[in-house]
């Protein structure tokens, strides 16, 4: 679903912020991307959803080159950043209009879509207000919602659950598991590891723009807990 | 004071991106930096210095010199009383909970504020009377203390229309955020400001015919200066008059203004701050069937809304359309003759149908309404560079809705002037085609140069709207061609071919050549953003 090979990126001024970095997520997979702060999580998510450009390697969603075949990559995928800044002048329902009218998705069924999604994240009566009198986490739920309306077949996540309440967290997992279900994938990166321990089955740990380690995620853990081995890895890699 | 000195140092970090460009260069650079920001001083001083001259040689020409000091006085004001206004709500009351979390007293926070407001207008103020000095010295050679008075009284001059337009300003969205469509009323009331001002400027003529006749023209002339500025008198009778009570009180009375001011304002500050940056929530949604539109109706939609949404955008660019129909309809109730006389242009009566619709071309070019959409999508840049649309759909868009704006402008103005000065389809097809021509051209090179000259990191949109690089080169890429046009109309002693056609063309091959640029390096200027976004 995505394959990530020997992915580079160096910014102006020399910083080298990922260098060769090859994952591959598969129909399925919930998978956790875990590094420190600027290790290279961003960047590696922001170059797989086309928002960024990059030196070296090759990217597919589900087969197709982002570089060469965006559009067609883009329909398949959904993207979320860490800390959306969504459209402030437009109202919850316009936005998500917006993107339903991108992703072409008719009318019945995004009525029904947005139906749903805003009952489960209980915004259905603030979605009439203007995006800027939102709080973060209802802006983190709309962008949520607004990722989901076309059914995407992967969802790419930067930091999702960040301001999401307990009872809007336990409803997206929910999600998140329905989509890979019905044969999608998941990848996101997070610094909540209790959260990737429990939902995601592939973790892939980065450190200072390189993967120190990757894979099912017993087999990288093996007894410990996430974090125990998480602390291991950035120490001693 | 402490407290405030520092903060005042953090903000003018920010100002004019400095900061972040020294960042960007390294220490190595900086010098070059340096030397940028000192020619571009200097450019603006000759511009000033440039215009200063102009007036000083009218003023005393006409025996009115003694005014010109106060004058220029008033005309700094009028800077610093508009620059306020604008800045005033984003500036002095922008919320900064993390700030307000620290020990610093709100007197500290507002009087660093005021500082940086003041620090602005200090600059422009610098730039129109160490010029104007410079002039008025050149014609009537005052003595050591005339120009030490002068000097000294230059610094406090911004304080009293920075205190006014603070004042102005915040209260206008202070009015506007108890309405429900709070953009809309401050929209409506910066048109109901800018029509007021127009009217106003087409009564001066008949003042002056009226008051020259009993008062005379001195008389007049400082009755305006002194209501434009209030302390006028206390100046003239400290600088001109060498009374040093005089202006001792003026340096007193601005510094009280400003104290007082600061003490007001702190004391109001939170309540203040928390209704200016109050959104209205109703939370009542109910959800409804939705519909679906097209991919470029959807684009189209948001910067529409985008652009209704910021009324610093929506009247800093509707200002071409105010000048061209209001001037449409003023010239409908002159008539041409007059119009000509009020130009200067009498004789060009046979010119007149040629010259029409090349001002027309050129007031539309202040409309610069692309020249901003690329960089106000801002930090929501994301948002559209991960969606499945082109660049292409992505720029019909954009020129879509900076044509929906101009066009109609244009039809409505020559509907208005074929209909007041009873012109034939041959005189009306120019003031159509022109114009048109002219706003596909503003609106396809505006968003070029946007594309080049990006600016993503901002928290006012004003900077974007007013100040940014893409704006400015788009506005003097609009205006220079027809401004040329105009003068060859004019002065050129050529008159084998039509002007008209020669802007026809030339528009069109520029036009051309954007779109062929487009074309070519569109995508790639479009991939080239997500990098300017960091």
């Amino acid at each position: 679903m995505l394959t990530i090979s020997h992915f580079s990126k160096t910014y102006k001024g020399g910083k080298r912020a990922v260098d060769d970095l090859s994952l591959q997520v598969e129909a399925g997979d919930i998978y956790g991307f875990i590094g420190h702060n600027g290790a290279g999580k961003s960047t590696t998510i922001r170059a797989a959803v086309g928002a960024m450009d990059f030196d070296q390697g090759e990217i597919l969603i589900d087969g197709h080159s982002i570089t060469h075949e965006p559009l067609l990559c883009k329909q398949i995928l959904a993207y979320v950043p860490d800390n959306p800044d969504l459209y402030d002048y437009l109202t919850g329902i316009q936005y998500l209009n917006f993107l339903a009218d991108i992703f072409k998705v008719d009318a019945r069924e995004r009525t029904q879509r947005i139906g749903d999604y805003a009952e489960q994240f209980a915004l259905t009566v603030n979605l009439g207000d203007l995006i800027s009198s939102y709080s973060h986490g209802m802006k983190q739920k709309l962008a949520l919602m607004g990722a989901l309306l076309h059914e995407p077949k992967l969802l790419i996540l930067d930091e999702p659950f960040v301001g999401l309440d307990p009872a809007a967290v336990h409803v997206f997992k929910g999600m998140m598991r329905a989509l890979c279900d019905r044969g999608g994938a998941v990848f996101f990166s997070t610094h909540v590891l209790d959260v990737a321990e429990r939902l995601c089955n592939k973790i892939a740990v980065i450190k200072g723009g390189k993967l120190i380690a990757a894979g099912e995620i017993e087999a990288v853990k093996g007894d410990g807990s996430l974090e125990d081995v998480f602390m291991e890895l950035i120490e001693h890699a | 004071m402490r407290d405030s000195i520092l903060l005042l140092k953090l903000q003018m970090r920010g100002f004019l991106s400095i900061n972040r460009l020294r960042n960007r260069l390294g220490d190595g650079k900086t010098a070059l930096l340096m030397a940028v920001c000192s020619v571009c001083t200097l450019a603006a001083l000759v511009l000033s210095g440039f215009y200063c001259f102009m007036i000083a040689y009218g003023m005393n020409e006409m025996g009115l010199l003694s005014l010109y000091p106060s004058l220029t006085v008033a005309i700094s004001c009028l800077f610093g009383l508009f620059t306020a206004i604008y800045k005033a709500p984003h500036v002095l009351f922008s919320q900064d909970d993390m700030l307000l979390s620290l020990p610093i007293s709100a007197k500290s926070i507002v009087a660093s504020r005021f500082l940086q407001l003041y620090c602005y207008s200090l600059i422009s103020d610098i730039l129109i009377m160490i010029p104007a000095l410079t002039a008025y010295g050149w014609y009537a050679r005052p003595d050591v203390g005339f120009c030490l008075r002068y000097l000294l009284a230059v610094p406090f001059i911004p304080v009293m229309p920075l205190m006014v337009g603070c004042l102005l300003g915040a209260a206008v969205q202070a009015i506007a955020s108890r309405f429900r469509h709070t953009n809309l009323v401050v929209i409506l009331g910066g048109f109901a400001l800018m029509l007021g001002l127009l009217y106003f400027q087409m009564q001066i003529p008949k003042m002056v015919r009226m008051q020259d006749l009993f008062l005379g023209l001195e008389h007049l002339l400082s009755t305006w200066i002194g209501r434009i500025y209030p302390l006028a008198g206390l100046y003239t009778r400290g600088v001109m008059e060498g009374h040093w009570l005089s202006l001792m009180g003026y340096i007193v009375l601005a510094l009280a203004i400003f104290a007082a001011m600061i003490h007001l304002v702190a004391h109001f500050f939170k309540p203040i701050c928390s209704g200016l940056s109050g959104v209205r929530a109703k939370a009542r949604f109910q959800m409804r069937d939705q519909r679906r539109k097209s991919i470029f109706a959807t684009l189209y939609a948001k910067e529409a809304r985008r652009y209704f949404s910021t009324p610093v955008y929506v009247l800093n660019t509707a200002v071409g359309a105010l000048l061209l129909i209001g001037g449409s309809v003023a010239l409908c109730m002159t008539g041409i003759p007059q119009f000509l006389t009020i130009l200067e242009l009498t004789g060009m009566e046979d010119r007149v149908f040629q010259l029409l619709p090349l001002i027309s071309a050129l007031i539309l070019s202040t409309m610069s309404i692309s020249a901003s959409s690329i960089s106000m999508e801002g930090s929501s840049l994301w948002q559209i560079m991960t969606l499945p649309v082109t660049p292409g759909q992505v720029y019909a868009a954009k020129i879509g809705f900076s044509l929906s704006l101009q066009l109609p402008t244009v039809a409505l103005s020559a509907l208005i002037l074929g209909w007041g000065l009873k012109l034939d389809a041959g005189q009306i097809a120019p003031l159509l085609v022109l114009p048109g021509l002219c706003a596909l051209y503003n609106s396809v090179t505006g968003l070029l140069i946007n594309l080049i000259f990006p600016k993503f990191k901002w928290k006012n949109p004003a900077v974007v709207v007013k100040q940014s690089a893409a704006s400015l080169i788009a506005t003097a890429a609009g205006l220079l061609p027809m401004a040329g046009m105009i003068c060859y109309l004019i002065y050129s002693p050529y008159k084998g071919f039509s002007p008209i056609h020669v802007c026809l063309a030339f528009l069109g091959l520029l036009t051309l050549a954007c779109l062929a640029v487009f074309k070519i390096k569109g995508q790639a200027l479009y991939l080239r953003l997500a990098g300017a976004e960091k």
